[in-house]
Formats: C-alpha cells, sequence, structure tokens
C-alpha cells in the first residue's frame, strides 16, 4: 500500500513533466451537477469520506487528493485514482455508507483501503468540468451542516500554498487561481454528520450554472 | 528576520517590473525573476501603496501613526521595519537611488 501511495507521488511528478501547463492542487473535487466542487486541502478534515459519500450519493468522485487543472479553460481534471480510506471508518460514518464501502473495498492494509468505485462513481481519467465552488472543510462543529461565505482573497491564498505545480510561471499562476476563484462559490461548510454535509452541498450546487460568489 | 538593524531614514520605492493583483483588501505581487507569489494582508498593502512614491521607514510610520493615533508607536515602528525588510528582500521594493 505504501509502494502504491509512492506510485502516485511519482505519478503527479511524471503528469506535471509531460504536462507543464496544468496547475495541480492538494485536495478533493467532486462533480454536482454539471461542475466540480472543490475542497482545497485541510489537514484530517474528511474529505475522502466526503468524497465516497458523494459517490454513494450519486455524484461523481473528481479526486480525492490532488486536482489537476488544465491550462485552455482551467477546468479541473480526472485522475481516475481510487480514493483511498483510513481503517477503521471513523464513529460518524453510517451504516449505509459503510456498506457502500464494504461492497468496494479494495486493495487495503491494517490502515488504509482503496475503495474501487464503479462507473458514474468516478470519472475517468481525462474528464475536465469548470470549477463551481471552492469549499473549507470544518468538521468540528456540532449541530445541523452550514455553508458560510469565504473571502476571495483567503480562498486565493489557499489556492496557492495548495498549488504544487512549479512550471507555471508565478504571475501565470496568480491570474489562473484568481480566475478560478471568482467564477467559484467560495464558502466554508461546516458540518457534523457527512450526510447532512452531503445533501446540502448537492441541494447548494446541483442546479448551479453560472459563476456566483 | 532582519539580518541586521536597516537605515529607517533611507527611501525606499517599489520596484519596477512587479505584478500586482487586488483581491479585496489584499494585495497579491510577484516580483520580477522571482518564483513566487508574496500576499499581503490590509496593513501591508497599506504599506505597499504608501510607497506609490518613495518614502523612508520613518515616513511610513508616521503615516501609520496618524491613521491609527491608538496604537502605541514602538508597536507601528517594529511592524513597518519588519515588512519592509521582508518586501526588500523579495526585491518588492528597493532603494529610492536606484533599481
Amino acid at each position: 500500500m505504501n509502494v502504491i501511495r509512492d506510485i502516485h507521488d511519482v505519478f503527479f511528478d511524471w503528469f506535471l513533466e509531460v504536462n507543464p501547463h496544468h496547475l495541480c492542487l492538494h485536495g478533493a473535487a467532486v462533480r454536482i451537477g454539471d461542475g466540480l466542487v472543490c475542497f482545497p486541502s485541510t489537514h484530517k478534515a474528511g474529505k475522502s469520506t466526503l468524497c465516497v459519500a458523494f459517490a454513494a450519493a450519486g455524484q461523481t468522485v473528481y479526486c480525492d487528493d490532488v486536482l489537476p487543472i488544465e491550462p485552455r479553460r482551467d477546468y479541473g481534471m480526472a485522475m481516475g485514482i481510487a480514493p483511498i480510506l483510513r481503517m477503521p471508518l471513523p464513529a460518524h460514518v453510517g451504516p449505509s455508507l459503510r456498506d457502500f464501502v464494504a461492497a468496494r473495498k479494495g486493495r487495503a492494509n491494517r490502515g488504509w483501503c482503496y475503495v474501487r468505485l464503479g462507473q458514474d462513481e468516478i470519472a475517468p481519467f481525462g474528464e475536465h468540468a469548470p470549477m463551481r465552488g471552492l469549499v473549507f472543510l470544518d468538521r468540528k462543529s456540532r449541530g445541523q451542516a452550514k455553508l458560510e461565505p469565504v473571502s476571495k482573497e483567503e480562498m486565493l491564498k489557499q489556492l496557492i500554498l495548495q498549488n504544487f505545480a512549479d512550471q507555471v510561471p508565478p504571475v501565470a499562476t496568480l491570474d489562473r487561481l484568481l480566475s478560478i476563484t471568482q467564477a467559484a462559490q467560495c464558502c466554508r461548510l461546516r458540518f457534523d454528520r457527512i450526510t447532512d454535509a452531503v445533501g446540502l452541498l448537492i441541494d447548494t450546487f446541483a442546479c448551479c450554472h453560472s459563476s456566483s460568489a | 528576520m532582519l539580518r541586521h538593524p536597516r537605515n529607517t531614514g533611507r527611501r525606499l520605492r517599489r520596484a519596477k517590473g512587479v505584478k500586482l493583483r487586488e483581491v479585496g483588501d489584499e494585495l497579491f505581487l510577484v516580483a520580477p525573476g522571482s518564483d513566487g507569489i508574496h500576499q499581503l494582508d490590509q496593513m501591508a498593502s497599506a504599506a505597499w501603496r504608501a510607497l506609490s512614491m518613495p518614502r523612508s521607514a520613518d515616513e511610513i510610520i508616521g503615516l501609520f501613526q496618524r491613521a491609527f493615533p491608538e496604537t502605541p508607536r514602538r508597536q507601528i515602528a517594529r511592524d513597518i521595519k519588519k515588512l519592509l525588510a521582508y518586501l526588500e528582500d523579495r526585491r518588492l521594493v528597493v532603494k529610492a537611488t536606484k533599481e
């Protein structure tokens, strides 16, 4: 398993070497409706579990760790890499999601397990979609899931930090990430229960066809 | 971090060729030939704006003191010196006498 994860790192290095105009963000992304909702990486926020929960709710996972951004329209791009979950699943994961994961259990060791998502549950390598939402995850909150606005400057700062593609000149990187940030709805999701979080984001973004802030 | 005390009387100006993007109240800058993007918070952005003409650290400290009379001068001076050292180290500002 650790070897496979090392291969992921090598794979992304190779990918950026042959695609020097792509940006690459640490973060997860799912397609909801016709666009992507991206969760810039936050340590132990549960983005992989959330991604699998979106798949269980009928949405399409793009990635749970790294999202390339193609240079033509700055769309997010799927790599077709299965999400990986820390095992055992946390106590707050409900029975239906546990069953969903158990039915798709892939390669595993004592600490981690790949989830073998089916067609339409995970986007194939190369699929593109526009970025509609940029969402920070805050799993610590109690009570109902809620979305709070995040300033464009705070989100842009985070995207700059999470971008590890270093072949794009910095001004171009800044302009592209700024363009993505300006076009997307930027917010913070405070949640306790995953099902609440998934439902709220689907309600918010499923019918989102235009940029808004 | 300051490696050595700097003369707060010498004038600084914005370096030529710095690319700037304004987002909300904050500025994002890229120095020419640099591989980094620098984000300035509100205070740093205000200092950058003050450097639209050559100014010394002492002059900028004076501007901030007039804008924030409740804040101790020592605190403003410390923050401005630290900020200008940061900007100078990253070639975002230079001595006013030469590029």
